[in-house]
């Protein structure tokens, strides 16, 4: 009976010494989390760069970077160069397109561009050059499956640009100058969406 | 007869046992009252037992400023960008046993980081405007995100960082591609979202 007692008095003595420590917790709020937005915008954007000994006039419009626009004349020949920028959705691609803007040529005149493939100053995944074309109004592709890449910005990088002309003796180039009437070409990068 | 004497010897036996009880009874009366005055004195010099508990703890809350970064570039021809946010502070409340240390930990919980790039968490030293005790130390290095707890600021004891938007550690998260030469070609247009959790460990006597 006695020891019977005693157990009892133990018990509630332990019950009691938990009870007081749940009354008394640690307060502990050892985590915090936060939400973080990464955001990737596509990008297309594509820009002359000339090797300064030879003047070639272009234009860069930034309300529409995705366009440059190049006046061509006889004596421009392998001095430009074409960098661009481009990161593209999941299963998408870049390409660009050149087509002559302003300007007419005379029958008997065409103008030849032959687009270097990239020289490797850049990094990702880089267009393929689809080598030379005789430029029309109409668009057409000249370097294509372009991922998300840059060619690093300046001459020597990118793809360089060598214009060749067909019987350039008929083509007046002062005069159709004087007249507003300069050839000029248009290369767009535009995505596959 | 002889019971009668038997009677007599065993009354006086008793008397004497009566008596010896008495005598017991007298001296435990008189040392029962001697202990009594001495605890009397005692009231007037001793003073309550006061137990005062301090019990270790942590508590970690961030300014909840909200994080969005953006890679791009506006130049044809360049690559994107890296681009950071310092706008986020980690505040915390620390009690720890003696010789014993916190450290501040971060990893992603949810979502990962976007691929061919990296995201990066640096913590400055704790504000000093209202902050007290061990503060602890940032790693030199920042930590690349990922999975895995990693260390953040460490050797952080008994200390407080202050309450205010601007109080505590301040967090520099910076975001730009990773290896280009080979991962640039893997960066994909999206809107990415991951949660980071930022840890108190328990102290390092447990």
């Amino acid at each position: 009976m006695f020891v019977f007692k005693k157990i009892v008095l133990l018990i509630s003595l332990v019950v009691l010494f938990f009870s007081f420590s749940t009354i008394v917790p640690a307060q502990n709020n050892n985590k915090a989390e936060m939400s973080i937005t990464l955001k990737i915008p596509a990008i297309a954007l594509i820009d002359f760069v000339v090797d300064g000994s030879q003047t070639i006039t272009y234009s860069y419009s930034y309300s529409t970077p995705n366009q440059v626009e190049q006046i061509i004349t006889p004596t421009t020949s392998d001095n430009t160069w074409l960098n661009y920028s481009s990161i593209v959705i999941d299963d998408l691609t870049n390409y660009i397109t050149v087509h002559i803007s302003s300007g007419s040529l005379p029958a008997d005149v065409s103008l030849n561009v032959l687009i270097g493939n990239d020289v490797g100053a850049g990094d990702g995944i880089i267009g393929t050059s689809i080598g030379q074309i005789i430029l029309s109004t109409f668009p057409q592709n000249i370097i294509t499956n372009i991922g998300s890449c840059y060619t690093g910005r300046g001459i020597y990088k990118g793809h360089q640009l060598t214009y060749t002309w067909e019987n350039p003796d008929s083509y007046n180039y002062s005069l159709n100058y004087e007249n507003g009437n300069a050839i000029a070409v248009t290369y767009t990068i535009t995505s596959t969406e | 007869m002889v019971t009668l004497l038997q009677l007599l010897i065993l009354l006086h036996l008793l008397n004497n046992f009566i008596m010896k009880k008495l005598r017991l009874i007298f001296f435990m009366l008189v040392g029962s009252l001697l202990l009594t005055t001495n605890a009397w004195t005692q009231v007037w010099t001793a003073g309550d037992n006061v137990t005062l508990q301090i019990q270790d703890f942590c508590l970690i809350e961030t300014n909840y400023a909200p994080v969005s970064l953006s890679l791009i570039t506006s130049i044809a021809g360049e690559a994107v960008a890296s681009t950071s946010n310092s706008d986020l502070f980690v505040k915390i409340s620390s009690i720890v046993p003696g010789g014993t240390n916190r450290e501040i930990t971060a990893r992603i919980s949810s979502g990962s980081v976007p691929t061919g790039t990296s995201l990066t968490l640096g913590s400055a030293p704790c504000t000093t405007t209202n902050s007290g005790g061990v503060l602890g130390t940032p790693v030199a290095t920042p930590i690349i995100l990922s999975a895995i707890d990693q260390d953040l600021v460490t050797g952080i004891a008994t200390c407080y960082t202050g309450t205010g938007y601007n109080d505590g550690y301040q967090m520099t998260f910076t975001w730009g591609p990773d290896n280009p030469a080979t991962n640039y070609g893997l960066i994909e247009s999206d809107t990415y979202n991951i949660i980071v959790v930022f840890t108190i460990t328990a102290h390092d006597g447990n």
